[in-house]
């Protein structure tokens, strides 16, 4: 696979995806919604595609990227319903990015294999995922690691480890 | 770049186009040789490679109907089995007749051309225009398109603009651009809606103005319904009553028929201003029996306010999904801006106030309004003008299709571009060999409902049995409403990515399989998708 390393936005772009929405907006978890409203509209000021004027090509993938994490999480935060499922989303430490669009009404809520299958899995992954939020990483890819221990086959587990140790790194 | 060359916006519109620039802090609408704001978006083919462009070619359309070609936004990005294209041929005189991959091609005397080759004339007269009023050639434009055209529509297009030799800097979609004219540099802080009746082409916008963001929180449209549709009607009833007393169909002779729209259209747009319009038609063709040869009577307002009463009554459906989208009242709204010729109308005028319940604004000409915030818009991306931000939204869903026929939806209409979202799918079959990816955009569930944008067969994964075969589709719309689609095993991360262009066209509908997805659908193997039509 050819990856592009040349692209300093998209490290920012990957970044963001390990932040929840609120912190992509960088507003906290009790925003009104017009504290909602006017974070976006300052985030789109400095980092929508056209207040960036012509980029260079190694940077239109990473400033689009930006630009839809931004999207992505004022569509959840704007809207009370959605935000609702995202705030029960976040306590129960689902992923944290959650589909627009719900398919059957199943895949908006975390399953049970993401969140864990044994009680020891499920208790690691939530220690994990408290690290990531006071940003404890070495915390978390210890508690990550752990957690597979018990579940060495769960994929969401390895996967929110990888993320963690490529954050590190 | 010392002495910099101005950037023009231009609307392109089904019957009109007009062009724009900023100049010293202002949007002006340039006037083509007669001195006319609007030039009409008619290309007419003659012998000899002659190509007349504007008015000279609208003048003689009753003079050579079969090659005048009006209304090619209505076949702009359309595939040739399309609703919209039959309609339009049962009603124009010029030829459109299939081309390779289901495309639409026009006939001319020296041969056929490709739809953005026409809208490329129009294009490349607007660019004339321009650059005769600048003294240097223009090389650089912003373009309007109808909010709700899909992505074939819009890249067409663009595909127009570069024919025409000029560099797309953004497609902008019109109620937007009507916005930014409308809301420029006022520092206003209002909630909007943007009513759009064009030649051929209604939409609706909200929007939200905050000083220099203007955010579109829902936009609805009909692709179908425009002013063109109202001189249609009166064009009916004129080839009815005539039929009646003669027995002679005027709709089948191409010569008539654009006497007839012509006398129709002058009719409406003089209703504009007066109670009663007459139309006159001379030198039409008879039977031997039949004495009647002409056409001479009154047209009232009232009467054709009840021809075109049911139109009229759908824009206001399509207004009301936009609220509700936006989840807003009417009484929510600081403005109604109205953008088209057909908006003069006063049957459209009272029929807009009645419904939003206040007066719409009409302080800049709803013909030009577009044009000029296409032009503030190209200034501000250009840096020569002071900076505005426009947050807009894609009018559809963009669809994958998956086994059985069905189209799910993975990004809904009236999500903020660009965006990105990702789904799991696995195989419908075990050991499938390879899968078809099909993006379509449009609202319904059933696949073949919806336009298909493109296609792709993606096989790179680890095969097994589907419960066990996980692909990962990405589905990413810039802020210009492009689709991109990725197909990546998270596995072994072989990755396929398309992006999804008309030229992309028709699938061969020989072959089909199937996609599925992982919590529920699954995709299908090109064998089992269904076909295009």
């Amino acid at each position: 696979m050819p990856k592009k390393k040349s692209d300093p936005l998209k490290g920012l772009a990957r970044h963001l995806d390990r932040l929840d929405y609120y912190a992509v907006l960088g507003i906290p978890e009790n925003a009104s919604p017009a504290v909602v409203r006017n974070a976006f509209y300052d985030l789109c000021r400095r980092l929508h595609p056209d207040a960036l004027g012509p980029l260079p090509e190694v940077l239109r993938a990473g400033s689009q990227q930006i630009a839809q994490r931004i999207n992505e999480s004022y569509c959840v935060l704007r809207h009370p319903v959605r935000r609702r499922a995202y705030d029960r989303a976040l306590r129960e430490n689902g992923p944290r990015r959650m589909p627009l669009v719900e398919v059957g009404g199943e895949s908006a809520k975390p399953s049970r294999r993401d969140q864990g299958e044994t009680a020891e899995g499920r208790q690691f992954s939530e220690r994990a995922i408290a690290c990531l939020r006071t940003g404890d990483r070495a915390g978390a890819i210890r508690n990550w690691r752990t957690a597979l221990a018990f579940e060495p086959q769960n994929e969401s587990f390895r996967k929110r480890l990888d993320e963690a140790l490529t954050d590190a790194s | 770049m010392s002495e910099q060359t101005p950037t023009i916006g231009i609307d392109l519109g089904t019957s009109n186009s007009c062009v724009a620039w900023m100049q010293n802090g202002r949007a002006t609408v340039l006037e083509n040789e007669f001195g006319e704001k609007l030039t009409p978006s008619t290309v007419s083919y003659e012998a000899q490679g002659l190509v007349r462009v504007g008015t000279t070619a609208k003048v003689n359309a009753p003079r050579n109907p079969e090659f005048t070609v009006a209304s090619a936004k209505r076949l702009i990005g359309r595939y040739f089995f399309a609703e919209e294209v039959a309609q339009t041929r049962s009603r124009v005189s010029y030829g459109i007749i299939e081309g390779p991959r289901h495309s639409v091609r026009i006939t001319t005397p020296d041969g056929e051309v490709s739809v953005p080759e026409v809208s490329a004339a129009v294009l490349g007269e607007m660019k004339r225009i321009a650059s005769h009023c600048a003294g240097e050639e223009i090389s650089s434009a912003v373009i309007t398109v109808p909010a709700y055209f899909n992505d074939n529509q819009r890249q067409a297009t663009k595909e127009a603009g570069q024919i025409a030799g000029l560099d797309i800097l953004r497609i902008v979609n019109e109620p937007t651009a009507a916005a930014l004219a409308y809301g420029f540099g006022r520092g206003l802080q209002q909630r909007v809606a943007v009513y759009d009746l064009g030649g051929g082409t209604f939409d609706v916008s909200i929007l939200r103005i905050e000083n220099d963001v203007f955010e579109v929180l829902s936009t609805c449209g009909d692709t179908f319904l425009g002013g063109d549709d109202f001189d249609d009607r009166i064009l009916d009833r004129l080839a009815d009553e005539y039929r009646q007393a003669t027995g002679v169909d005027l709709r089948s002779n191409p010569y008539a028929l654009e006497s007839l729209r012509a006398a129709a259209e002058i009719a409406k747009n003089t209703l504009s201003f007066e109670e009663e319009a007459r139309l006159q038609i001379a030198r039409l063709p008879g039977t031997e029996e039949a004495t009647v040869h002409s056409i001479d009577r009154e047209l009232s307002r009232g009467e054709f306010a009840s021809l075109v009463q049911d139109l009229v009554q759908r824009t206001f459906k399509v207004c009301d999904e936009a609220l509700q989208a936006a989840e807003l009242t009417v009484r929510d709204l600081d403005g109604v801006i109205l953008v088209g010729g057909p908006t003069r109308l006063p049957m459209i005028r009272s029929a807009v106030s009645d419904y939003f319940q206040q007066s719409p604004k009409v302080e800049i000409d709803p013909d030009q309004v577009v044009a000029l915030g296409a032009a503030i818009h190209a200034a501000s991306l250009e840096s020569s003008g002071p900076p505005i931000h426009l947050l807009d939204v894609t009018p559809l869903d963009l669809r994958i299709g998956v086994a059985g026929g069905l189209a799910e939806p993975i990004i809904a209409r009236n999500t903020p571009v660009p965006i990105q979202q990702a789904r799991r799918f696995t195989t419908l079959r075990d050991y499938q060999d390879s899968v078809e990816i099909r993006v379509y955009q449009g609202t319904a569930r059933e696949a073949t409902q919806n336009e298909l944008l493109g296609h792709f067969v993606f096989s790179d994964y680890r095969k097994g049995r589907r419960e066990e075969v996980s692909i990962d589709v990405s589905f990413a719309l810039d802020h210009e409403g492009i689709v991109e689609v990725t197909a990546t095993d998270p596995h072994t991360g072989a990755q396929v990515s398309k992006r999804i262009t008309l030229s992309s066209g028709l699938p061969d509908s020989e072959r089909s399989a199937r996609l599925d997805t992982g919590t529920a659908a699954t995709l299908p193997a090109p064998e089992d998708a269904p076909r295009g039509d």
